[in-house]
Order: C-alpha cells, then sequence, then structure tokens
C-alpha cells in the first residue's frame, strides 16, 4: 500500500508535467486548437498518467471543457481525497463529515464576505482597466467612517451603510476626478503604470490620513449586529444539525449578497449600467453610440470605492478589523479573488470569494499538523492563486484578450 | 576687497581679527553666564535616567504612562527634601523600542549626561540592547518592566549579554516566572489533564507555546497547541478544528500577545462551542480593561486573565496615591508598568541614602542590600554577589525581585469591571479562600 502510495504521490506530477508540455505541442503539429491542450494535458496526467494520455496523444480529440477538463478535474480531486485519507487516517476531515460540512459552511460564509470586499476593485478593472492600488485602504476607510459614526451614537450599525457609501462614493468620484484624470484624457504616455503609481501613493496617504484621524494603530470596534437586533436576530450563535452559524457573519454575508444583487440589477437593468458594459466591451463603439467614456471612468471608480466602502462599514461588526493591517489583509485577499474569478467578471469576484473562503477554512481545518493549520491558511490562498495563474491565467470567468 | 593690493588686503584682514579679538573675552564671559543661569540647579542635583518609549514601534501609550510615574516619583522625593541634601533630576529618553536608538540612549545616559543610576524600560529587546554599555560603564539599573529572561540571565551566545550582570536589576516579573504561574494554576489550582493553547507566530508565542510545553510536560498534563497569525478577519476554522479534536479540554488557554486578535480568537472559539460550560477559559492580561473586552467577547463570562501587579482592594497607601493621582492625569487606573516605574524610582533613592553616595559601585552594592517597600510590595533581590544564584536554579534569579506581584482573576458576572473580579490564583491571594475557578454566573 506505502508503495502505491509513494507511486501515486511522485507519478501524479511527473505525468501532469509531461501530458501538460507534450499535449500542446503535439495539438499544434496536428494543427488541431490547442487552447486547453495544456491544461487537458495536465489534469488527465495527473489524474490517470499512462492510462489517459497516451491516447489523446494519438487521437487529438477536439477538447471540450466537460469531458476533457472537468471530468478529470473531479477524478484527481477524488484521489488527492483518497490519497490524503490513507496517509491521515486521524485527521477530522477524514474521521468526520459533518465537520467538513461545518467547515465548509464557515469557510462559504466568510467567503461571501471576502467576494463583497473584492467585488469593487473588479468592477474598476472591469471598465477601467486598471488595477486599483487603494482598494485595501477604501474597505479600511469605510470601517473606519462606520467606526467613528457608531462610536458615541444609538445607531445601528445598518443604519450606517448608506452614509458610508455616500461617503465612499464621494471620495472616489474625487480621486478619479482630480487623480486618474490624465489616465482618462489619454494625456500621459504609460497609463497603466500612472495609475497603479497614483493609486499606491494615495493608499499610503489614506492610511497614514485615517490612522491620524484614529490616533495611532488600533483594532476597529463597533457593537455586533446581534447587539443591536432586527427581524430578532439578537443570538450570535444559532446551532442547527451539528452546525454552529455565526449570525453576525452571516448577516454581513447577506449584506454582501445585497450588494451584489444591486450591482447586477444596475449593470443589467439600467442604462447606466448598460453604458459601463458598453464602455468595458468597446469603447470607441460606446462613444459613437453617445456614450462619454470620461464620465463612465469617473462614476465606475466612485461605485467601485462606494462597494469598497460599504463592505468595510458591513465588516466591522463581524470580523477582527484592524487598522491599518486591514488594508493590506484586504488588498491580498480581494487581488486572489479577482485573478481566482477573473479580472473584470463581478460573478467571478463572487465565486472567487467563495472558494478562498472554503479553501482557506479547510487548511485550517484538514492541514495535517493542527498547529499549523491557521498559519498556513493565508499561504493556502496564495498557493491556489500561483495555481490559476500557471493553468487558467484569465480565471473561472475571465476573457483571454 | 576687490582693488586692493594683497599686503593691503593681508591688513584689512590682520585687522578684521583684531577687532573680533577685542569683543572675544566679553562675549565668552556673557556665554559662560548664560550657561550658569540656564544650568545652575543642575550643579546641585543628582541625575537620575530614565528610558522607555515614546515613540513606534514601542508601545507610546506604555511608555507615556511610564514616563509620568517616573516624574511622579521625582516630584515625591524632591517633595520630601530630595536625597543627601540634593533635590534629583529626571534625565528622559525615548528608546522607540529600535535596538540602535536604545544602545545610543543607553551610551548618552552613561558618557555624557553621566546619570547616577537608569531607570525604567517596557520592551525587552530595548533593555539588551541597552546592558552592554551599563556593563562596560558600571551603571546601575532598574529595569521596570522587562520579561526576557536573558536581561538578568544573560546570554551565553552572546559575549556581550553576560550571567550575573553586575549593575542590572529588574523588578518585573520574567518570562519564565510568568509563563510557569499559569501552569502552576493549571497543575496544582484547578488539577486539570487537558489543556488547548492557542498563540501567535511572534517571538512571544513562540517562547510561551515552548514554556508551557515544558512545564505541563513535567506534570503530565495533556496539551494541544495552535498558532495563529496575528490580525486575521476570522479565526473560526481553527477554532472549530480545536473543539473537534479535543472536546475534553478543561482549560483553553488564548495566550495571544496583541489584544485585539486575542479577543477575536477568545469570541470565535466561544462561539463555535471551543469555551463552553464545561471548561475554564484564559485570555489576554489586557482584559483588565474591562470595557473593552466586554465590548469585544460579550459572552466571556468566566474566562480568566492574568494580572501583574495588584488590585485595588489590594493596594497600600503609597500604591493608592499614585493610582488617584493617575486617574486624575491620565484618566484611568494607573496600570503595573506604572507602579513599576515608580518604585523603580523609589529603589534607587533609598539605595542613595543607604549608600550615602552616588557612586556607581556604591549603589550597586546597596541596592544588592534592599529591603524596601513600595507600591507593588516589599522589595528584596535574594541572589546578588553575596549570595550568588546556586546552580539548581534558573540563572534569571540574579538581582531578580523574587516575587513581583501576579495574580489570576476571574469575571464571574457579566460587566464585571477587574477591580469587582476575584483573586483565584496564587492561594495566598484567593478572595474565596480554596478556590482556584469559581462557578460564574451565566
Amino acid at each position: 500500500m506505502k508503495l502505491l502510495l509513494v507511486w501515486l504521490a511522485l507519478a501524479g506530477p511527473a505525468w501532469s508535467i509531461a501530458g501538460a508540455t507534450a499535449l500542446p505541442k503535439r495539438y499544434r503539429e496536428r494543427r488541431a486548437d490547442p487552447r486547453l491542450a495544456g491544461l487537458a494535458g495536465g489534469l488527465w496526467g495527473a489524474a490517470l498518467g499512462v492510462v489517459a494520455l497516451p491516447w489523446l496523444y494519438r487521437r487529438v480529440p477536439a477538447l471540450r471543457r466537460g469531458p476533457h477538463i472537468l471530468v478529470p478535474t473531479l477524478l484527481l480531486s477524488a484521489e488527492l481525497t483518497w490519497l490524503f485519507a490513507r496517509v491521515f487516517p486521524t485527521n477530522p476531515c477524514v474521521k468526520d463529515a459533518l465537520y467538513v460540512v461545518d467547515q465548509i459552511q464557515t469557510g462559504l460564509t466568510v467567503g461571501l464576505v471576502y467576494a463583497t470586499m473584492a467585488v469593487g476593485l473588479t468592477l474598476i478593472y472591469s471598465v477601467q482597466r486598471i488595477v486599483s492600488f487603494t482598494h485595501g485602504q477604501f474597505v479600511m476607510f469605510g470601517g473606519v467612517v462606520a467606526f467613528l459614526l457608531l462610536r458615541n451614537s444609538p445607531w445601528s450599525p445598518y443604519a450606517v451603510l448608506p452614509i458610508v457609501g455616500l461617503a465612499a462614493l464621494v471620495l472616489g468620484v474625487a480621486v478619479a476626478a482630480v487623480l486618474l484624470r490624465p489616465v482618462q484624457a489619454g494625456t500621459v504616455e504609460r497609463p497603466d503604470e500612472y495609475a497603479i503609481l497614483m493609486t499606491f501613493g494615495f493608499g499610503l496617504f489614506l492610511t497614514y490620513a485615517l490612522v491620524g484621524t484614529l490616533g495611532a494603530p488600533v483594532a476597529v470596534r463597533t457593537p455586533r449586529y446581534t447587539d443591536r437586533p432586527l427581524l430578532g436576530l439578537d443570538t450570535a450563535v444559532v446551532q442547527a444539525g451539528g452546525l454552529r452559524f455565526r449570525i453576525d457573519l452571516v448577516i454581513a454575508g447577506v449584506i454582501g449578497l445585497l450588494i451584489f444583487g444591486a450591482l447586477a440589477w444596475l449593470l443589467y437593468h439600467t442604462w447606466l449600467g448598460w453604458s459601463f458594459r458598453a464602455v468595458s466591451m468597446d469603447r470607441a463603439a460606446s462613444a459613437v453610440s453617445g456614450i462619454d467614456a470620461g464620465r463612465v471612468f469617473v462614476l465606475v471608480f466612485g461605485i467601485g470605492t462606494m462597494l469598497a466602502g460599504v463592505s468595510g462599514a458591513a465588516l466591522v461588526p463581524a470580523f477582527n478589523f484592524q487598522v491599518p493591517e486591514m488594508a493590506a489583509q484586504t488588498a491580498i485577499r480581494s487581488y486572489v479573488i479577482v485573478v481566482l474569478g477573473g479580472l473584470g467578471s463581478v460573478r467571478g469576484a463572487l465565486l472567487g470569494g467563495l472558494f478562498l473562503g472554503i479553501v482557506e477554512a479547510l487548511t485550517a481545518g484538514c492541514y495535517p499538523d493542527p498547529s499549523k493549520g491557521a498559519t498556513y491558511q493565508v499561504a493556502s490562498g496564495l498557493l491556489v492563486f500561483l495555481l490559476v495563474l500557471l493553468v487558467r491565467p484569465q480565471g473561472f470567468f475571465g476573457r483571454t484578450e | 576687497m576687490h582693488g586692493l593690493s594683497r599686503s593691503a588686503r593681508r591688513s584689512a584682514g590682520t585687522q578684521a581679527g583684531w577687532h573680533l579679538r577685542d569683543h572675544r573675552p566679553m562675549r565668552v564671559i556673557l556665554g559662560a553666564l548664560l550657561v550658569l543661569a540656564a544650568a545652575g540647579p543642575a550643579f546641585a542635583d543628582i541625575l537620575i535616567g530614565g528610558v522607555a518609549p515614546l515613540s513606534q514601534p514601542g508601545d507610546v501609550a506604555g511608555g507615556q504612562e511610564m514616563k509620568w510615574a517616573l516624574e511622579q516619583a521625582v516630584n515625591d522625593v524632591n517633595a520630601k527634601g530630595g536625597v543627601l541634601g540634593q533635590k534629583i533630576r529626571l534625565v528622559f529618553y525615548d528608546t522607540q523600542n529600535k535596538p540602535d536608538v536604545c544602545a545610543s540612549v543607553a551610551k548618552r545616559l552613561a558618557q555624557e549626561d553621566k546619570v547616577a543610576a537608569v531607570v525604567g524600560e517596557f520592551h525587552s529587546g530595548c533593555a539588551l540592547a541597552q546592558i552592554p554599555t551599563y556593563n562596560q560603564a558600571g551603571m546601575p539599573v532598574v529595569f521596570s518592566e522587562t520579561y526576557n529572561d536573558k536581561i538578568t540571565a544573560g546570554d551565553p551566545a552572546d559575549p556581550n549579554l553576560p550571567a550575573n550582570p553586575p549593575t542590572v536589576f529588574r523588578i518585573a516579573p520574567t518570562s519564565t516566572y510568568y509563563s510557569s504561574f499559569i501552569a502552576d494554576w493549571i497543575v496544582n489550582g484547578v488539577r486539570a489533564k487537558k489543556v488547548v493553547q492557542v498563540v501567535d507566530t511572534t517571538d512571544y508565542g513562540v517562547g510561551a507555546a515552548s514554556a508551557m510545553k515544558e512545564a505541563l510536560g513535567k506534570a503530565g498534563v495533556k496539551l494541544a497547541q495552535v498558532s495563529v497569525e496575528l490580525a486575521q478577519p476570522d479565526y473560526a476554522s481553527i477554532m472549530t478544528r480545536l473543539k473537534n479534536e479535543n472536546p475534553d479540554a478543561e482549560v483553553v488557554y488564548y495566550d495571544v500577545s496583541e489584544t485585539a486578535t486575542a479577543y477575536v480568537v477568545m469570541q470565535n472559539g466561544i462561539d463555535v462551542g471551543l469555551s463552553n460550560a464545561k471548561n475554564i477559559c484564559v485570555g489576554n492580561p489586557a482584559m483588565r480593561d474591562a470595557q473593552s473586552f466586554w465590548q469585544a467577547v460579550p459572552n466571556g463570562v468566566g474566562c480568566l486573565f492574568q494580572l501583574v501587579g495588584l488590585t485595588s482592594t489590594q493596594f497600600n497607601e503609597q500604591a493608592k496615591s499614585v493610582d488617584q493621582r493617575a486617574r486624575t492625569a491620565l484618566g484611568h487606573e494607573a496600570r503595573n508598568y506604572a507602579f513599576e516605574a515608580y518604585d523603580s524610582v523609589l529603589l534607587v533613592v533609598d539605595a542613595i541614602r543607604r549608600a550615602n553616595s552616588t557612586d556607581a559601585k556604591a549603589i550597586v552594592k546597596a541596592l544588592e542590600q534592599t529591603s524596601m517597600v513600595g507600591t507593588q510590595g516589599k522589595y528584596v533581590f535574594t541572589y546578588n554577589s553575596q549570595n550568588p544564584v546556586p546552580k539548581d536554579k534558573p540563572g534569571w534569579l540574579w538581582h531578580q525581585y523574587a516575587e513581583p506581584p501576579l495574580q489570576l482573576l476571574e469575571f464571574t458576572k457579566k460587566g464585571q469591571t477587574s477591580e469587582e473580579a476575584p483573586t483565584v490564583w496564587p492561594a495566598s491571594r484567593q478572595t474565596q479562600p480554596g478556590k482556584a475557578f469559581i462557578p460564574p454566573s451565566r
């Protein structure tokens, strides 16, 4: 058995590399579509090795996502799970199915909140094609404004969300209209680099300004949602069927879903959203149709900032929200999410957030050495980020140029 | 001077020189008079060096409170006439918790200011950076709030930190003393057989995990440990795992050094059921700030925390006076590091008085023979040059205040203040004698 395990552990990666390198070459030689060949070769190689690769190599079939990507992915996942169970039979993820479900529900809830943090970033990229390096700070801005509003007031955490959104919208519009104007106007030679440097610099400024406002680096804390109950939700934890649902986090997740819903409605059911999508698809053609790309540029950045700010305000009652560390934590996870989901894809951000949440939860919950599970939690997300970049640079729903 | 001949220029220069020299004696006398006028009283003062962080990365709040306490002690001593007929004066420096700044501050105090002794400091790393200078200069120093064992034990791997540093004294608990205190409560207080410890990945966390493992290992207590990264948004997954793998844990010790993270970890632990009515949770010493604790961990009833120092009910008159002034000046009760800073000045002044001298060697000798009551109790440095640390005892006992006050307090009711929280350990201070844990009113 041990020999089999060692063979699987070593042969899988070897066949995967062989498949990922040999198959695209073969497809190009045969003048077949090679776009999925690397991924399919890698996956089939890892899953079945010598059994699958010669067949693909000889027959060179037209590759489709279902049979050639999804099937080997599921097969490989099953093999790895089996391998893990054989090597670590006492791991709670092997022994207890309900525990795994509990970890996944935790991951999904946290992931939904992560996705909410990232959606503003992906919206800005989808229309403006710039990566905002101020995103983490905008989320932090929302949290700090909510904290300042709630500090000595009887307001509910729900009540401050629209105020924070408005403040963030104004801030985003100002940044786009003033600092990013040269990008929109096309007066800089290297607009991408300019936008990166400008947003990075403004991010640093905002960090120090927020720390200065608070007086020192602090943990921002507001009343929890369950402290100011709405619809009778005043219990911090609800237990159902062996699972424990943390209501504050569930509420933050629901707010996230509402944000996604509102964004989808804006993008697909309003003239404004259509103009955003038009500029995103073809800037020149949208201009011919009478859409003012400059205004769209400013508005999209404002709305992206508003989403970031509102997500920050929604997180404070449920998460560990430290200033200024939260900016970096948010930024790292947001970039991972938008790359996983596909740069510029809103549904990709949702899926990317959920995926990252589950990966982190299962790493902490299943990593063989329990004492190290939590320390590898963040690293696991970054590892997945690298793997996705390697095999599918455009992410789950991204478009290839 | 264009247009003048070389000889004429030389002549003009010479005249200008003489012109200056004519007034130099007057200027020198005036300058000297001004300096004397400004620094006049300093000639009569005994200088005491004070060190604490007032800038980041140091703990600014802690440093500010220590500085305030040092100044209070100096004022109190001077109000009673000073020492040896002279006033004392504090020469204070911000050490910033940057090793290079800490080392240069020590040099300045020893070589330029030539203070009689140095007191204070909040961070161990900063104290360790100062020690080589004090060793070299033979400068007496009383560290107030630095825990690292090496400060008094020395470090065999570092030639700059020899064992038994002749002039270094400490009145704060050491790391080993601090961590073994909880272990003592676990083994001898609640007699737990299974413990979960959550630490962070900092140097503190690594040291705390190792010390606890050693202490509980000797007593045969099972220990499950996890380390967490600081400042993460959520820790529910690892807490769920701990609960699943350790359903029989009797004590859950949230030993995380950074307060905000410690509170989130605790709250997550309570939410997922790791901490429950069947076990005891122990948290961060910052829980003494009860208002923040209850805001962050509203269902933390029954949780315990370590308190360095005394509770207000245990204060003597001197401590009450400092505490009252702190409440007026700082807006909150005096913290342990304020009391320690205050006492460190009194210890040096007491030593100078008994030595009847400001000579460094005489002060060190007097400090070794200390028997003085301060705000934190009676100070005695048991192990010193006359009574070296026995080989079977830890080296950090050298010039170490043997019994710095340390106790475990329990929040038995929701919303309780730390002053209302009963002491459950050590046995000698228990509010309810014989009870190392009091079932809380949930």
